[in-house]
C-alpha cells in the first residue's frame, strides 16, 4: 500500500468520532443541493410543464399585429396537421364572461375549445377529475376548474348563468371539473365548445392556435418551418410564452441553490478544521516522518488524502441518501394546494449530469478545504516539529 | 578525505536567532568520523551536541561550513535530495522514542520501507524486531510497550532501510538505568555485527564510555577530541 494512503487511513481511524461527524456534515452538504435541484426540476415541471401542457402548447400562432383573430384558421389547421413532427393542433377562442351560481357572481375568462382537437394538442381532456370532458356538439355545457368549483360551490350537473359581452344571461350545465395545476385554468376560466364560444362571443375566427410537437425541444426549428409553410409571422414558442413562470421558478431555484451552498461551505470548513486539528496534534509525527525521509510532498498528500477520503465517503453517502429521498418523494409526490380546490403535484427528479456536477463541486470544495492545512503540514520545520508538544 | 571516513566536517557553524539575539550554537567544528565507528557526543547542556547531530542528520541547515557524508557535500543539497538521503543513508533514534501511536510496532518498522517504495517489507520488519528482541510484541501499539521496548522498536525502525549510519539523540534520556544499559549494548552490538557507524549524544559518561570514541563539546566547540582508537 502507498505510505501516504496508509498513514491517512490510520489517522482517520484514530479519530473515528470526529471523522464520522465531518462525514455526516458532508453527507448533509451533498443531500442539500441535490434535493434542491430535484425539487426545482419538479417545480419547473409542475408550473411550466402544466402551463405548456394545457395553456400555451409548444408553439402558438397568434393573430398578426393589430388583428383580433386568425383568418381562415380552419385551412391553416389543416395545413399544420400535414407537417411531420406535429402531434396536434387546436384552435381556441378566448373572451370574457360573467358567471353566476347560486352563491356568487364572478367575471372570468372564457375559452372555446374543439374537444377532439384538444385531445391531441393538449392534456386538457386528461385533466377531468369529475364528470366528463366536452364533446364537439355540446351547446349548453361547460367545464370549470377545481378551484372555481370550490369558489362557486358547484358540482357536476349544477346549473349556472353565463352572460357574455353581447347578449343576455344563458343557462349552462357543469359537465366536468378539471384540475390542470394552473391558476389560470383552475380558478379563472370557463370552457365551452369552440362552436358555442364563437356564437356567444360573436367572433368570426380563432383567437389563437396551439400546436403540440412530438419533441418539445425542436420548437425553434418548427417555428421556422411553420413560418415558411403558413406565412404566419406571429408565432411564439412555449419558452417565450411561459418565460414569466419559468423565470420565477428559476429564481426560486437559484435562491435555494445558494442557500444550500451554505451547507457546502460548512462541510468544507469542517474538513479544513479537522485536518488542521490533526496537523496541530501530529506536529511531532510530521517532524519524525520528515526525519526518517518523508518528502514535503508526502506530508502534503497524507493530509490531502485524508480530506479526499472524508469527502469521497461523505459524497457517496450523500448521493445515495439523496437519491433515495428523491425517489421516495417521486413515489409519494408533494401535493400543494396554492388555492382552495387547486392541486399542484410536485415530483422531484434529478439528472445524472446535475449529480455529477454537484458531487464534483463538493469534492473540489473538500480538496480546497484540505489544501491549506496540508500545505501548513508540509512546511513544518523538522527541528521545531520534533521538539514540539 | 580518505575512503574510511564516512563523515568529514569542516568549519561548521550554526547561528540561531532568538528574537534579536544571535546564539552561536556551533563555532567552527572540524571533525572526522570513520566508517563503522561508534562515537559518543558528550558535553553539558547547550554545548551544541544535538545541534551537531541534527546537522549531520540533515535535519537542519548549517550557517556556514561543510559536511561531507561518503564524500558528498550535504550542506548544499535541496530539500527533496536531503529527504531521500535521510531515507536511504541515515537512521535516527530520538530521545522521546517518537513512534507513531496509531501504528503497531511492526507497522512502525515497516513505515520507512513503505516510504522508500519497498514491497516485501513485512518479513524484513519482523526480522528487525526479532533482532531487537521484540518479535512477540510486533502487533502491540507503542502505548502497550515499556519505554525500553519502545526505544528498541525505534532502533529497529532506524535500521529498516539499511542505513550507513545511525544517529541517536540521547536515546536513554527517558529510560531507567537497566534499560539504558540494554539500549546502549544493543547499539554496540549493531555497531560490531553490522559495522554500522553510530553517533550517539548522551549525558551519561558510563554509557558514553561504551563508544569507541567520545567527542566532548563545550560552547559550540570540540573541547577534547580524543584520538582514534
Amino acid at each position: 500500500m502507498n505510505s501516504e494512503f496508509f498513514l491517512a487511513i490510520k489517522y482517520l481511524l484514530n479519530k473515528k468520532h470526529e471523522t464520522i461527524i465531518v462525514i455526516f456534515a458532508i453527507t448533509i452538504g451533498v443531500i442539500g443541493p441535490l434535493f434542491t435541484a430535484a425539487l426545482n426540476n419538479g417545480m419547473q415541471d409542475a408550473f411550466v410543464g402544466n402551463t405548456v401542457n394545457v395553456i400555451t402548447g409548444h408553439l402558438q400562432i397568434l393573430p398578426e399585429i393589430g388583428e383580433k383573430f386568425i383568418p381562415k384558421s380552419d385551412s391553416l389547421v389543416s395545413k399544420l396537421k400535414d407537417i411531420k413532427g406535429i402531434k396536434g393542433v387546436a384552435q381556441r377562442i378566448q373572451g370574457g364572461v360573467e358567471i353566476e351560481s347560486k352563491t356568487k357572481r364572478l367575471n372570468l375568462g372564457v375559452v372555446g375549445i374543439n374537444p377532439e382537437e384538444e385531445k391531441k394538442a393538449s392534456t386538457l381532456s386528461k385533466s377531468v377529475v369529475e364528470g366528463e370532458f366536452l364533446e364537439k356538439d355540446d351547446e349548453d355545457e361547460i367545464l370549470i376548474g377545481t378551484s372555481l368549483a370550490e369558489e362557486l360551490k358547484l358540482e357536476v350537473g349544477d346549473e349556472v348563468w353565463l352572460t357574455f359581452i353581447k347578449g343576455h344571461p344563458q343557462k349552462f350545465r357543469v359537465k366536468g371539473i378539471i384540475s390542470t395545476g394552473t391558476w389560470n385554468y383552475d380558478r379563472y376560466t370557463v370552457f365551452l365548445t369552440y362552436k358555442t364560444a364563437k356564437q356567444m362571443l360573436d367572433v368570426s375566427d380563432a383567437s389563437y392556435i396551439i400546436i403540440r410537437l412530438y419533441d418539445s425541444n425542436k420548437v425553434d426549428e418548427f417555428r421556422t418551418i411553420i413560418e415558411k409553410e403558413t406565412l404566419n409571422t406571429n408565432i411564439k414558442t412555449w419558452k417565450e410564452l411561459a418565460a414569466g413562470t419559468a423565470g420565477m421558478v428559476k429564481t426560486f431555484g437559484i435562491i435555494s441553490f445558494l442557500t444550500s451552498m451554505i451547507s457546502i461551505i460548512v462541510a468544507a470548513t469542517s474538513i479544513s478544521l479537522i485536518i488542521y486539528t490533526t496537523v496541530k496534534n501530529k506536529t511531532r509525527d510530521i517532524g519524525v516522518l520528515k526525519a526518517i525521509g518523508a518528502r514535503n510532498s508526502m506530508i502534503f498528500y497524507i493530509f490531502l488524502i485524508e480530506s479526499l477520503l472524508i469527502g469521497v465517503i461523505g459524497i457517496t453517502l450523500g448521493t445515495i441518501i439523496g437519491f433515495c429521498i428523491i425517489n421516495w418523494i417521486q413515489a409519494k409526490p408533494i401535493i400543494m394546494h396554492p388555492e382552495a380546490g387547486m392541486q399542484l403535484i410536485i415530483r422531484p427528479w434529478i439528472s445524472i449530469q446535475t449529480v455529477i456536477i454537484t458531487d464534483f463541486m463538493i469534492l473540489a470544495t473538500c480538496i480546497i478545504g484540505g489544501i491549506y492545512p496540508a500545505i501548513s503540514a508540509s512546511r513544518i520545520s523538522i527541528i521545531k516539529a520534533i521538539w514540539s508538544g | 578525505m580518505t575512503i574510511t571516513n564516512i563523515i568529514e566536517i569542516k568549519k561548521l557553524k550554526k547561528t540561531y536567532l532568538l528574537g534579536k539575539i544571535k546564539v552561536h550554537a556551533l563555532k567552527g567544528i572540524n571533525l572526522r568520523i570513520k566508517k563503522g565507528e561508534f562515537v559518543a557526543l558528550m558535553g553539558p547542556s547547550g554545548s551544541g551536541k544535538s545541534t551537531l547531530l541534527n546537522m549531520i542528520g540533515m535535519l537542519d541547515y548549517p550557517t556556514s561550513g561543510q559536511i561531507l557524508i561518503d564524500g558528498i557535500d550535504i550542506s548544499k543539497m535541496d530539500e527533496n535530495t536531503r529527504a531521500d538521503f535521510r531515507l536511504k543513508k541515515i537512521g535516527y533514534v530520538f530521545q522521546f522514542f517518537s513512534l507513531f501511536h496509531e501504528l503497531t510496532a511492526l507497522e512502525n518498522v515497516i513505515l520507512p520501507m513503505m516510504i522508500k517504495g519497498e514491497r516485501n517489507y513485512r518479513h524484513k520488519a519482523m526480522e528487525l524486531l526479532n533482532s531487537v528482541g521484540l518479535a512477540e510484541r510486533a502487533n502491540h501499539k507503542p502505548a502497550e510497550l515499556s519505554g525500553g521496548q519502545q526505544q528498541r522498536v525505534s532502533i529497529a525502525r532506524a535500521l529498516a532501510n539499511d542505513p550507513s549510519m545511525l544517529l541517536a539523540d540521547e536515546p536513554t534520556a527517558n529510560l531507567d538505568s537497566k534499560s539504558s544499559e540494554q539500549i546502549v549494548d544493543l547499539l554496540k552490538n549493531l555497531n560490531k555485527e553490522r559495522g554500522l557507524t553510530i553517533i550517539m549524544v548522551t549525558h551519561e559518561l558510563n554509557l558514553g564510555e561504551k563508544a569507541d570514541r567520545i567527542i566532548w563539546l563545550k560552547d559550540g566547540k570540540i573541547e577534547k577530541p580524543l584520538s582514534y582508537p
